[in-house]
């Protein structure tokens, strides 16, 4: 099959480009799923510095331009306007060409698409603490979820998930982020309702859950909206039946008892450590009562070291250095010798290349078998 | 933010599993020729005095209004696996079809509305990467 091959002169002022894109396994399948493939979109920060990625409903890909030393050029299938007669020593012996292709657009990059976490852009959200005259900052005034959507670099679904682990809110239509000691106030609260009542914590439904919280409440303020007690279902439970008019949610045990376990590391051993045994028995007198929960430290690693053997004092992870020296170094300064799965959650985030997280920590430790585990030791 | 939507219309018709697959070229037309290094031709519109003047004529031609140039003969074999084109009188470049890791989408940008379309999916292109032989 012989073709004749044209090429478009370049049109100024043109208004229309053309570019490759990769499309990998994921998009491919977004693409072929008739629900899915309308909601694809690019997004980026801003116009200029900022990475561009593409988003479907639930994904986020991080777009990259690949250069390459070749030359690509995209062409069309069609009939030039006259025809050419075409010399026949320039055929070579080929038989006439029967159709012509017409270079439109000419390139030496793709786009490649890297899956990545999308992440919610949070400059703008207020954080509200209970008050009860809630005024933001003015430029963080008047933003709902779908414009804090448009704002982030990051898909509907993966959005969602984030908003409803950082404890996301609306108050009076306004989106903000309950704080800390807020959703710990509104968690307990909610808690205690809910038992009170005897409802089911697998089982429960939200405005049966708020009617529950508002019923213990005076006449005056209440900071435990409805949206607030929905952002505490959110947060530490799921809803198990989406489709249906009225929700339920499921809440996490182990979620809500790890949440207690946080609290209470910085309520009681803050400044000073404590016996694991009186820690457990603090952390325990925490939670409503006849809350069913089974608790153990191991729910607590990251947040915590052992200055001293069954001592604990609370660490904040986000206080340690990101380069990976330092932060082994403040860790033997605080505990000289580690379990592998106690100091596991302080470095994880440091291996970006994806190593075995002991081959990582081999990089800037020692590594000794003590029967069933690993401890982790200084070189020095 | 900026955020742009990206109109996938055109490409439906392509994902139904009963369309029949396709080499080169896509079902709509399109492919793609990659040759290792730049082809020397014009890319700047000439006007017809120009073209007269260049004495290049006969390598010009239209298409739907508009000035394209004709630079070669592409040859692909009956079993869609090699490819041959040929440039000008002397030169011929020996290429292959090559089924593509990552298919590629075709996207097109509109500077003045903000539309972006994905206007095609392409799993092939014609390839090449040698040095050009000449013809004797």
């Amino acid at each position: 099959m012989s073709i004749n091959l044209y090429s478009k002169l370049k049109q100024e002022n043109s208004n229309i480009s053309y570019k490759l894109i990769e499309l990998n396994d994921d998009l491919m399948h977004v693409l072929k799923d008739k629900d899915t493939c309308r909601g694809l979109r690019f997004k980026s920060l801003d116009n200029e510095k900022s990475h561009v990625v593409l988003c479907s409903e639930d994904k986020t890909w991080l777009v990259r331009q690949k250069d390459h030393s070749n030359m690509s050029m995209i062409m069309h299938e069609g009939v030039v306007d006259n025809s050419m007669v075409i010399d026949p020593s320039s055929l070579f012996g080929l038989p006439p060409p029967i159709t012509d292709y017409i270079g439109f657009a000419r390139t030496t990059y793709e786009y490649e698409t890297i899956d990545t976490e999308g992440r919610l852009h949070l400059d703008f959200v207020p954080i509200y603490d209970g008050e009860k005259d809630f005024s933001p900052p003015k430029h963080q005034q008047g933003l709902i979820f779908e414009d804090l959507l448009k704002k982030s670099p990051c898909s509907k679904g993966e959005a969602l998930a984030q908003w409803h682990s950082l404890g996301g809110s609306t108050i009076e239509g306004q989106v903000c982020l309950l704080s800390s000691q807020f959703i710990s106030k509104a968690l307990h609260v909610t808690l205690m309702s809910v038992l009170a009542e005897s409802m089911k914590l697998n089982e429960l439904k939200l405005k049966s859950s708020y009617e529950a919280v508002n019923k213990d409440m005076d006449s005056g303020f209440n900071p435990y909206t409805v949206e607030v007690v929905e952002t505490v279902l959110n947060k530490f439970g799921r809803q198990t039946d989406i489709t249906s008019q009225e929700p339920t949610w499921e809440l996490n045990n182990s979620a809500i008892a790890k949440w207690y376990g946080i609290q209470s590391l910085k309520k009681y051993v803050n400044k000073s450590a404590l016996p694991i045994d009186e820690f457990m028995l603090q952390w325990r007198s925490q939670f409503p009562p006849f809350f069913p929960c089974d608790i153990d430290m191991t729910m607590l690693r990251g947040h915590y070291y052992q200055p001293q053997e069954k001592q604990i004092q609370y660490f904040a992870r986000n206080t340690l250095s990101m380069d990976p020296k330092d932060r082994f170094k403040t860790l033997f300064k605080l505990q000289s010798s580690w379990d592998l799965r106690d100091i596991e959650p302080f470095i994880e985030e440091l291996n970006v290349k994806h190593l075995k997280i002991d081959s990582f920590i081999m990089k800037y430790a020692r590594r000794r078998r003590v029967g069933k585990h690993y401890i982790i030791t200084s070189r020095a | 933010m900026p955020s742009t939507t990206i109109s996938t219309e055109q490409i439906t018709q392509l994902l139904d599993p009963e369309q029949k697959k396709v080499t080169v070229p896509t079902a709509f037309g399109n492919m793609i020729l990659e040759i290792q290094g730049d082809l020397d031709i014009p890319d700047i519109d000439l006007t017809q005095e120009q073209i007269s003047a260049l004495n290049i004529d006969a390598q010009f031609n239209t298409y739907k209004g508009k000035n394209v140039i004709r630079f070669g003969l592409l040859n692909i074999s009956e079993d869609k696996k090699n490819a041959t084109l040929y440039i000008g009188k002397k030169q011929r470049l020996l290429g292959i079809i090559e089924e593509l890791e990552t298919p590629l989408g075709l996207l097109k940008f509109n500077s003045q509305d903000g539309q972006v379309d994905l206007c095609d999916i392409i799993r092939y292109k014609v390839l090449f990467k040698e040095r050009p032989l000449p013809i004797m």
